[in-house]
């Protein structure tokens, strides 16, 4: 074993991450004395130039510790208990490099990284803020290694929980391996970008400190914007790649369950894409000052708090998910209550010196859609914080826990959504000059038709809900109006035209959650080896298990279609952890076909016919025939949507040794549930039952089962249970999700290259007291 | 004043948030779930949440698609439970469930049965993939 050495061991563990903390709090230090000494260039300097010494110690710290543990993981030495709990000999390269932020102390190990990392990107561009934004992260960074320490601290206990603890005993032969869900190629992906876009927060969290720090109220969202775009970018992408992956391989058919750990992504999320559209209009026109540094702060203190959540341990009870809790508890609350205390508390103080600019607009101004929307934006964001933080609100209230139901947030959100749809069409069409209502009307005029014709068309086939039928107005009325601003902007100068690219996809996601998350459809179908099941106007023949790299149970199932047949292939498969049921998903340009395993029921069973009306068949010695069906309902008030029981009998005829019985068995099927069967014994031998397994309407047969025959083979027949469910329009989602990305990389690119445009501008014409600041700035970079 | 668009744009901007807002409140009672004993949830008759044990020793139907088990829950009190989707996965393994449902006449009838097993997940990714 190469870490066989305790000295080696201890240098490259626990001693680096402390050595990292010092290095950290150092730099804290240093960078606040070089804030504190702007008005003395020369003492700044050197305070500056030991900050970035201690920062790039800090950086070296962090890598090292990377490094250390994926060597750790990719050797699999599992004496470390890290190792040992998340990986095994078995996985590939890709999911061994997963395992690092498998666990707690990983992913607190990446939101570190990307911290650093970021912060050599703000050293290199911040210039004059470089000292005050360069303290608030580099404090930050310091709390998050403080939850890798593991130190013993005497009167407060132990601090942080540490990645390189051995395990103690015996070492393992193997790992405990990484759960099966996440061995997955969108879990290599997923939790990077989603920790990029949480540790890249801090950076507009820091220029606002740093603006009210300094008092400089006005031009800290100019350097602050291409970072808080690229916030909302990746965390964007972190959190649609999730609902992706959710969709794709959880197999409980959704993208969105409303799930703490989703929520607690989400809110940061809404919080910096509302800072996203006032910062536009503080740009723009100066006003919204004090609501900006808000946001910002808002934005940095909703995922510490996330992560105070997810990670304490305090939904621990309430949730299915079994959150540990490391015993960083305290650790958590202190990380929160500085950030989001501090960062108000300044606020506060400073309030009554932020100047506030009397904002003159008119109402047909772009600057108040935007700030509508952002006010939106924000109500969601604290509504649905709200809600997950529920079980935590009744614990300090000494009540019963209790836990909010999906169902609340989908309703209470639904006018704000409608909201959103109508002010981001508005406020496109506003593009940049104030117009008067006349002007309004008519550029208002071809995306309104053409939205109420979509959304009159939608009526006819059958959208009935008043909530829905509004929100599909509004959001095409946002998409035809965005995709008018689009195609005039875009004939200019493309490069203008992200804001209205990423508005055309958020208003086609509307559309795409109505179709797939309103009017979906799912059933429980049971599928009797071998024998067809109609369900949704397709055919399913479930045609026995296949083995999927070794150990996995394939499920192949046909699936006709008209004239179309595929072969569909759920999984499911049992690990030392859970069971893993990947669904299979038909696509198709309109609709998918989602098929997700329940359960595999396999029984004893007797013989099993398919008879046709009046078809008789014999089978050790019992002639069973099928005479016709009984119903229980009128056939014609029958409404094969409604979530009505449907009973259906059979009349069948059993004869035994020239004996013949009639007797009716029947089975009651039921929108969303598994159908039910009654079967009828024979009055001659109670012990003998026929059972009507299945019907297939379209061939008037049936299928009848005759159990309890003495000579019965008994060999178990295989029932696969799957979820069968259809999700109109969900591609409209996922086109969605792609246009928001490239709107945000096209707005990014703009904005980013805006920053050097105003900047040599601003050289060019104030070659005062701003260049010589930067100036001097970047002759310490250079030095 | 009153001719101010902004003033009433304001204003009606002001009363839509508080409709909302008291909507909203509405819909929190509603849709808050909260943990109950057997005895409880008897009493409140609503659906909720029971923490519990799967009784072993009493007779379960497993195999069917109408699921029927036993269980304890924290308080000692036993009750039949029925479950129309079938035995959800894991069941055997669990060290306890908590059943969301409604208990009527000495039966808790369950939307939904969250298993606990002993095994400790720890990244948001793995407690998302818990879900049920």
């Amino acid at each position: 074993m190469p870490t066989d050495n305790l000295l080696l061991e201890f240098l490259t563990g626990k001693f680096v991450t402390i050595v990292g903390f010092v290095a950290a709090m150092l730099a804290v230090a240093a960078y606040f004395k070089a804030a504190q000494t702007e008005h003395e260039p020369l003492i700044q300097k050197e305070w500056l130039r030991l900050a970035r010494y201690a920062f790039l110690g800090m950086f070296v710290a962090i890598v090292i510790n990377g490094l250390h543990l994926l060597y750790l993981i990719l050797t699999h030495q599992f004496q470390y208990n890290y190792v040992k709990s998340y990986s095994d000999t078995t996985l590939n390269i890709f999911y061994l490099i997963s395992t690092f932020y498998a666990g707690q102390e990983g992913s607190f190990m990446l939101w570190m990284f990307y911290g650093a990392l970021l912060g050599l990107f703000v050293i290199r561009i911040a210039r004059d803020y470089e000292a005050p934004v360069m303290t608030v992260l580099t404090l930050s960074e310091a709390f998050l290694l403080s939850m890798i320490m593991g130190i013993q601290v005497p009167g407060i206990g132990v601090i942080g929980s540490d990645p390189f603890a051995l395990v103690g005993g015996e070492v393992p032969k193997e790992g405990d391996g990484l759960n099966a869900l996440l061995q997955n190629p969108w879990m290599v992906i997923h939790p990077p970008t989603l920790f990029l876009g949480f540790s890249s927060l801090i950076v507009p969290f820091s220029f606002a400190i740093a603006a009210l720090w300094k008092n400089r109220y006005d031009d800290w969202v100019r350097p602050a914007l291409p970072w808080i775009l690229f916030s909302a970018l990746t965390l964007g992408t972190g959190i649609m790649m999730g609902g992706y992956w959710a969709y794709k391989v959880l197999g409980w058919g959704g993208y969105w369950g409303w799930d703490p750990v989703e929520n607690s992504s989400l809110v940061p999320w809404l919080m910096i894409v509302a800072l996203l559209h006032t910062t536009l209009v503080q740009k723009k026109n100066g006003s919204l000052k004090r609501f900006n540094l808000f946001l910002a702060i808002l934005s940095y203190s909703t995922i510490l708090y996330s992560a105070f959540l997810t990670r304490s341990g305090v939904l621990g009870d309430t949730s299915v998910h079994s959150f540990t809790d490391l015993g960083l508890y305290n650790q958590l609350v202190a990380f929160c209550a500085v950030f989001f205390l501090g960062g108000l508390g300044l606020l506060l103080w400073r309030f009554p010196r932020i100047p506030s600019a009397g904002s003159t607009d008119s109402l047909y101004s772009r600057e108040f859609f935007l700030m509508s929307g952002s006010l939106v934006l924000m109500l969601i964001g604290l509504v649905v914080l709200a809600g997950t933080s529920a079980p935590l609100i009744d614990q300090i209230l000494g009540r019963p826990i209790s836990k909010i139901e999906p169902d609340f947030y989908n309703k209470t959100t639904l006018p704000l959504a409608v909201l959103i749809g109508f002010l981001s069409a508005i406020g496109q069409l506003i593009w940049w000059k104030r117009i008067d209502r006349d002007t309004l009307i008519k550029n208002l005029a071809i995306p309104i038709s053409l939205a109420m014709l979509m959304t009159s068309v939608l009526v006819l086939f059958g959208m009935k809900e008043i909530g829905m039928i509004v929100l599909t107005l509004s959001a095409s009325f946002s998409l035809f109006a965005n995709a008018q601003v689009f195609l005039k902007i875009a004939k200019g100068n493309w490069r203008f035209a992200g804001g209205s690219l990423t508005h055309i996809g958020l208003a086609l996601m509307l559309l795409g959650i109505i179709g797939s998350g309103k009017y979906d459809e799912s059933r429980f179908v049971e599928l009797p080896v071998g024998h067809p099941v109609q369900v949704f106007g397709r055919e399913l023949v479930y045609a026995g298990i296949e083995k999927i790299d070794g150990a996995k149970n394939g499920f192949k199932i046909l699936v006709r279609e008209g004239t179309k047949e595929h072969t569909a292939m759920p999984v499911m498969y049992e690990t030392r952890r859970m069971t893993v049921q990947n669904p299979d998903v038909i696509h198709s340009l309109t609709q998918d076909f989602y098929l997700a395993p329940v359960n595999l029921l396999r029984r004893p069973s007797g013989h099993r016919f398919v008879l046709a009306k009046d078809e008789a068949q014999t089978h050790d010695g019992y002639t069973v025939k099928f005479t016709g069906f009984k119903m229980y309902q009128d056939p014609s008030a029958l409404n094969p949507a409604s979530s009505q029981p449907i009973k259906i009998g059979a009349n069948v005829e059993v004869t035994k040794d020239g004996v013949t019985e009639r007797v009716e068995p029947t089975l009651t099927i039921q929108a969303g549930a598994a159908p039910e069967m009654e079967p009828a014994a024979l009055q001659t031998n109670p012990a003998v039952k026929v059972l009507l397994v299945n019907i297939d309407a379209n061939n008037r047969k049936v299928m009848l089962e005759l159990q309890g025959l003495p000579s019965a083979t008994m060999v178990p027949t295989e029932t696969l249970i799957v979820e069968a469910s259809i999700k109109p329009f969900i591609n409209v989602l996922w086109v969605g999700t792609y246009l928001v990305f490239l709107g945000f990389c096209l707005s990014i690119y703009r904005r980013w290259q805006e920053r050097h445009l105003r900047h040599t501008r601003q050289a060019q014409t104030r070659p005062a007291a701003p260049l010589q600041k930067t100036g001097s700035n970047e002759s310490l970079v250079a030095s | 004043m009153l001719k101010n668009p902004k003033v009433i744009v304001g204003s009606g901007v002001v009363a839509a948030v508080l409709l909302w807002l008291a909507f909203t409140a509405q819909e929190w009672a509603s849709s808050a779930i909260g943990y109950a004993t057997l005895s409880e949830a008897a009493a409140s008759k609503k659906v909720c949440y029971v923490k519990g044990y799967w009784v072993k020793e009493k007779p379960a139907d497993l195999s069917g698609s109408v699921f029927t088990f036993y269980m304890r829950d924290e308080s000692g009190a036993e009750t039949r439970v029925v479950y129309r989707n079938g035995k959800p996965n894991n069941f055997e393994e669990a060290t306890s469930i908590v059943v969301q449902g409604k208990y009527e006449n000495g039966t808790l009838y369950a939307k939904d049965i969250l298993v606990k097993c002993p095994s400790k997940y720890q990244s948001e990714a793995a407690d998302k993939a818990k879900k049920i």
